[in-house]
């Protein structure tokens, strides 16, 4: 079979453009428009891959994306569908799953130890010795699974697309087109997303590929947009459609959804029911039609409609030998092959390849083997309602149709064509038009006569065929009989797993895997669960199908994760610090210094002459209006009634359970109007706690996030002031801006708010200006910072870590860092901040009952002897028990030890107790220190 | 602090004292080759070298443009009698309570007393212009890269209206101005602006536009 059909119309290959690809690293020849699977099929290559557990010889058979026997790694991609992949000149295709080569795999022995790997085989076996299993795991996992993850970093870029139509429909087949030619036409934004490369649906496998393309090019013509390629896999609510194609991951929220997928072929379950040379007769129609490869010279066709006589006239035409095996007691004759009426396949024989089949009757365990190279299973067609179930639709049910059908849908949701039970591409069409023209009304766009026609077109819609009539549960003879071939689940193994008491279609599927394999069920839902009825005894409409869950198809986790754009948070002045050599670091979500030099120099800069640091991500608030001092009243502890105008107080914040969730400076700029900072990484949070309580108090406040107005800087150090007469015309002595205090004044030709308030200890100004004009001011600033370097070597600008030490040096707590989900003020030694006598705030009452309890834990200073450096989270053990932990900790050049933090027992916070830290093989001893290590009366920061 | 302005490149151009502002995509705009101009102490990328393709860019495909020098001032709160002194300019309103008013760069400082003097005690008007990054997607392929780069319908605003949206994955104010292209004016907090000025970018650029300076804009009847 290496050779082609000749020539006709409506072949999707370009015969004018050969191109060639690697199979194994053998040459595939191909043209433009095959796909690999066709191109193998020309080839004469029968095994596609092997079994997932057994490692059975599988070949092509659906064609369509519906089962996993064609899964190969392409370029590297592994688990690719290459029945539906197209063919590129120079592409790598390597078979998956065996060893050393899928045409002689080594491992198809397992086949013959079937019996060892039982239904629930994880759960039974190698449960003991459990040393065992380490051993064990890793031979299974080299035998069963599928494709190579590529080691290689995937760097293709992923685009994320959201779309809003005012029709989404799901399936470019005849009813999906017709849909769209409607709703386009009346005016409406309509989309179609078709998985296969082109529009047409099952048009496309048989003769009526001309009725598709006339739909199609009527969808378009009318203003449609036709996403070929690009697979819907989940319906979320809203609803929210999930698509993906080769390279983008769609989210579209349709106003209407019209729900177009259509059925899916079903194998028919009897012994060796997955040998190459088995197909569906979409596949055959496709192959034939399309591809122009025949791919058997003599064929059997199992069917019990008209679908399979269809085929058998496609393969007689293409020069095969055709024998029909009719279910049917009175089938209609075949003009060119011979039809057995009321006849099933019970059995196929072969090897590599089917090479014959056993005919009898349904349920019979006898027949007559005739031999064929190709069997053909046609017209078991099961509606594809997976997604529509996801939207939130019913399904029952239908005896007629011995299938699942929407009974229920939600509003705005419409289910046309063979997925709503249409029999014939005149009633598919029919109901899409219909949908199309009823959501045309609905959306107050009726089409010209849309009335009339939607009572013509309700007959043609809800038409119906013939009983179907469905093969037998289970043929007879020897072999396995496949219900999952994804999974390699068989009848017997169905049957135990229900006789052990998994006897529910979601019970089976957690036990046996059956619908969870790459298939998801698309082809073996209806054999296991007609499997599930025999073995309960039950009937195929009692057996629940299983919950129905996105991925419907696969999707590439680079497609889900997409192009990665992390939001990052930059200062205005990020430029300046990069330009200066700074070390980056992230600090929550915003980029910071996290050294310029070193931060040992830039720590002596401070202590010793001046410093300048980029504090703007210091979250901001602007709380203005008559009930500003309330709010802030009932939010903090501290008071705030009597705080003049100018002055600037340190707060914390409390949850309801006295918890501290943030501290910052309180500036009251105005009688009624006060700016607020809290801490960088809270911002958003407190944002939003903070309009919660607003709007529960229903104070008359106006609060507004200014973090991004303002870029803050903190000019520190016992030089500070030098460099701020130099910035500004303004008086900032000690006198007229005294610590504590603030002052709107122009700095650096800018007009700031001036803040003297200094977290690092020594003498601080922290200056609040237009974040834009940040170039300028830092420049200026390290401008006036050389000039007072006589004696220094001029301002220095310092990163997180200086400050890290900095502080740590005064024992100023981090929150976040320091504290934790249970931290109280009294444990931290904020007491004195809490004003028990204010009418109400948040966290009093359970403030009061921590106050009586008193505090099991405190949070301490303390030094450290020794070289080592405690880690954040090291323990503080007593007697060989965890009492404690420290939560900072750095070497001080001022103290001349390592200093930090750290929570200890109540009893222990005294100065000099000493402590045991360790972490892993190291410990060291500490000692508490009540007081900051450094100025201790706090007089270098009030100068 | 002494620059040229008007093309700084020109010894005859006048000498700017004082502090400039400038976008926190300044940098982005100089890698793309940006020429800036002084007005109104704000340093406005003017053009990225070719005016006709920037405004082939706004007219056929879609182009954007750094528009943070924009005045903007913030309204909190029973805001109807402020916006009622708003007069000509721009007043885009996000909810009931809240509106945010646009002025060319420095107006804020003509337009923000006006609002304060009318706004009554149940109203706060803040000064916004250092608070949002500004950012104009013009340009008939805007339904793309808004398909690209945010979740939300942009056919829910109407011209003239504005809205809180999120783009690039962060929050954001969208006002409609409709040209005779489509025009979005897109305002995030300053801290994020080069992050979703980059991501603009790069999303127009993958669709054919570009990066167009303020002289382009202005051409094509944007003020």
């Amino acid at each position: 079979m290496t050779e082609r059909l000749p020539q006709r119309e409506g072949e999707s290959i370009r015969r004018d453009k050969p191109l060639r690809f690697t199979l194994d690293g053998r040459k595939i020849p191909a043209f433009e428009g095959d796909t690999v699977g066709s191109a193998l099929a020309a080839a004469g290559v029968d095994i596609t891959g092997r079994s997932f557990k057994y490692h059975r010889p599988r070949g092509l058979f659906c064609m369509t994306g519906s089962c996993p026997n064609c899964l190969m790694q392409v370029d590297g991609i592994p688990n690719v569908r290459t029945c539906d992949e197209p063919a590129r000149d120079g592409m790598k295709v390597k078979r998956q799953n065996a060893w050393p080569s899928v045409d002689r795999d080594i491992h198809g022995w397992l086949n013959q130890f079937s019996f060892m790997m039982p239904p629930g085989f994880y759960y039974k076996v190698f449960q003991h010795p459990r040393w065992a299993w380490p051993l064990v795991e890793p031979f299974i996992r080299s035998k069963a699974g599928l494709g190579k993850v590529p080691r290689e970093e995937d760097h293709e870029p992923r685009e994320r697309i959201t779309l809003h139509p005012d029709v989404l429909v799901i399936g470019g087949g005849a009813a999906g087109l017709a849909a769209a030619a409607e709703a386009a036409g009346a005016g409406l934004d309509t989309l179609v997303l078709e998985q296969e490369p082109e529009a047409g649906g099952s048009t496309r496998r048989g003769s009526s590929a001309a009725e598709g393309d006339a739909l199609r090019a009527a969808a378009e013509s009318a203003g449609a947009r036709i996403l070929t390629g690009t697979a819907a896999f989940g319906i979320f609510e809203g609803p929210l459609v999930a698509a993906a194609s080769l390279r983008a991951l769609y989210r579209v929220r349709p106003r209407h959804l019209v729900v177009a997928t259509g059925g899916i072929e079903q194998p028919a379950v009897f012994p060796n029911n997955d040998l190459p040379g088995i197909m569906l007769s979409s596949a055959v129609e496709l192959l034939v039609h399309r591809f122009r490869v025949l791919p058997g010279r003599n064929a059997v066709v199992m069917t019990s409609s008209e679908a399979g006589h269809e085929t058998a006239r496609t393969l007689v035409e293409a020069g095969a030998k055709v024998s029909v095996v009719d279910l049917r007691e009175d089938p209609p004759a075949g003009v060119g092959y011979r039809v057995a009426a009321g006849k099933t396949v019970l059995s196929a024989s072969g090897r590599r390849r089917v090479t014959g089949v056993t005919i009898g009757a349904p349920g019979g365990d006898t027949g007559s083997t005739v031999g064929c190279d190709l069997l053909v299973l046609a017209g078991f067609t099961a509606p594809s309602t997976n997604l529509l179930s996801m939207s939130g639709a019913e399904v029952g049910f239908d005896e007629h149709a011995q299938a699942f059908l929407p009974e229920r849908l939600p509003d705005r949701v419409y289910a046309v064509g063979a997925v709503a039970g249409a029999i014939s591409h005149e009633a598919a069409v029919a109901q899409g038009r219909l949908a199309g023209l009823e959501i045309g009304v609905a959306q107050g766009a009726p089409a010209p006569g849309a009335a009339e026609r939607i009572e013509a077109l309700r007959e043609a819609a809800s038409a119906k065929g013939d009983r179907v009539v469905l093969p037998p549960e289970v043929g007879s003879g020897d072999g396995k009989q496949f219900a999952c071939m994804c999974m390699d689940v068989t009848d017997k193994e169905l049957k135990k797993a229900v006789a052990e008491g998994f006897s529910s279609m979601e019970l089976l599927k957690r036990y046996t895997t059956i619908t969870m394999g790459p298939c998801q069920g698309k082809a073996c839902m209806v054999p296991s669960q007609r499997l599930c009825a025999r073995a309960t005894g039950s009937t195929f409409a009692e057996t629940k199908r299983t919950t129905s869950r996105p991925p419907w198809t696969p999707v590439e986790l680079g497609t889900l994760a997409g192009t990665r754009r992390t939001p990052r948070k930059e200062t205005t002045m990020h430029d300046l610090h990069t330009d200066a050599g700074a070390d980056i670091m992230w600090a929550g979500d915003w980029r910071r210094p996290h050294h310029f030099t070193t931060p040992e120099d830039e720590v002596r800069a401070v202590r010793n002459g001046v410093g300048v640091i980029d504090v703007s991500t210091l979250g901001k608030f602007r709380i203005a209006g008559p009930g500003a001092v309330e709010l802030l009243e009932r939010l903090y502890p501290n008071r705030f009634a009597d705080q003049p105008v100018g002055r600037v107080r340190y707060g914390v914040m409390l949850n309801d359970e006295g918890v501290i969730v943030d501290d910052g400076a309180i500036v009251r700029v105005a009688d009624d109007e006060f700016f607020v900072t809290v801490t960088s990484g809270n911002t958003g949070a407190l944002e939003r706690w903070m309009t919660w309580w607003l709007a529960d108090w229903q104070l008359d406040v106006r609060l507004l996030n200014v973090t991004g107005a303002f870029a803050t800087v903190n000019i520190a150090g016992p030089k500070a002031r030098e460099v701020m007469v130099r910035l500004t015309d303004a008086d900032v002595s000690a006198e007229a801006l005294a610590y504590l205090g603030s002052a709107q004044i122009d700095v650096a030709g800018v007009p700031a708010l001036v803040l003297r308030i200094g977290f690092v200890g020594e003498l601080g100004f922290e200056i609040h200006f237009p974040s834009m004009y940040g170039d300028d001011v830092w420049a200026r600033i390290m401008e006036a910072g050389q000039e007072t370097g006589q004696e220094t070597d001029g301002i220095v600008a310092f990163g997180l870590e200086a400050q890290r030490i900095l502080r740590l040096e005064k024992q100023h707590i981090l929150i976040g860092q320091d504290t934790d989900a249970e931290s109280d003020p009294y444990e931290v030694g904020l007491g004195w901040m809490v004003k028990a006598d204010k009418q109400d705030f948040l966290g009093k009452r359970s403030l009061a009952d921590l106050e009586a309890a008193g505090p099991a834990e405190r949070l301490v200073g303390f030094t450290c002897a020794g070289s080592w450096l405690p880690p954040e989270g090291a323990s503080i053990v007593h007697e060989g028990m965890w009492v404690g932990r420290v939560t900072s900790a750095r070497r001080s050049e001022a103290v001349g030890s390592i200093v930090g933090l750290a929570w200890v027992p109540a009893g222990w916070a005294i100065d000099g107790t000493p402590f045991e830290i360790q972490f892993g093989a190291d410990s060291a001893q500490g000692r508490v220190a009540l007081e900051p290590f450094y100025d201790p009366q706090g007089q270098r920061l009030r100068s | 602090m002494t620059r040229r302005a008007k093309g700084s490149d020109h010894e005859w151009a006048p000498v700017v004292t004082g502090p400039l502002r400038r976008s926190p995509a300044a940098r982005s705009h100089e890698r793309l080759g940006a020429t800036f101009e002084i007005e109104e102490s704000w340093s406005l990328p003017m053009a990225y070298g070719d005016d006709e393709a920037e405004r082939a860019a706004i007219r056929d495909a879609v182009a954007v443009t750094d528009v943070t020098p924009r005045g903007k001032i913030d309204v909190r709160g029973d805001v109807g009698a402020a916006l009622a002194s708003a007069g000509d300019e721009l007043a885009a309103r996000i909810a009931p309570e809240w509106a945010l008013v646009l002025t060319p760069p420095g107006g804020e400082d003509i337009v923000r007393p006006k609002l304060e003097s009318s706004a009554g005690p149940h109203a706060m008007v803040t000064d916004a212009t250092h608070l949002f990054a500004g950012y104009a997607l013009c340009g008939p392929l805007l339904p793309e890269l808004l398909a690209r780069t945010s979740s939300w319908n942009p056919a829910t605003l109407a011209p003239g209206s504005a809205t809180g949206a999120p783009i690039a994955g962060v929050r954001s104010i969208m006002v409609r101005r409709d040209l005779e292209v489509p025009v979005l004016e897109v305002y995030v907090a300053t801290e994020l602006a080069r992050y979703v000025w980059e991501t603009l970018h790069d999303v127009a650029a993958s669709l054919g536009g570009r990066a167009a300076g303020w002289r382009a804009l202005r051409a094509e009847g944007w003020s």
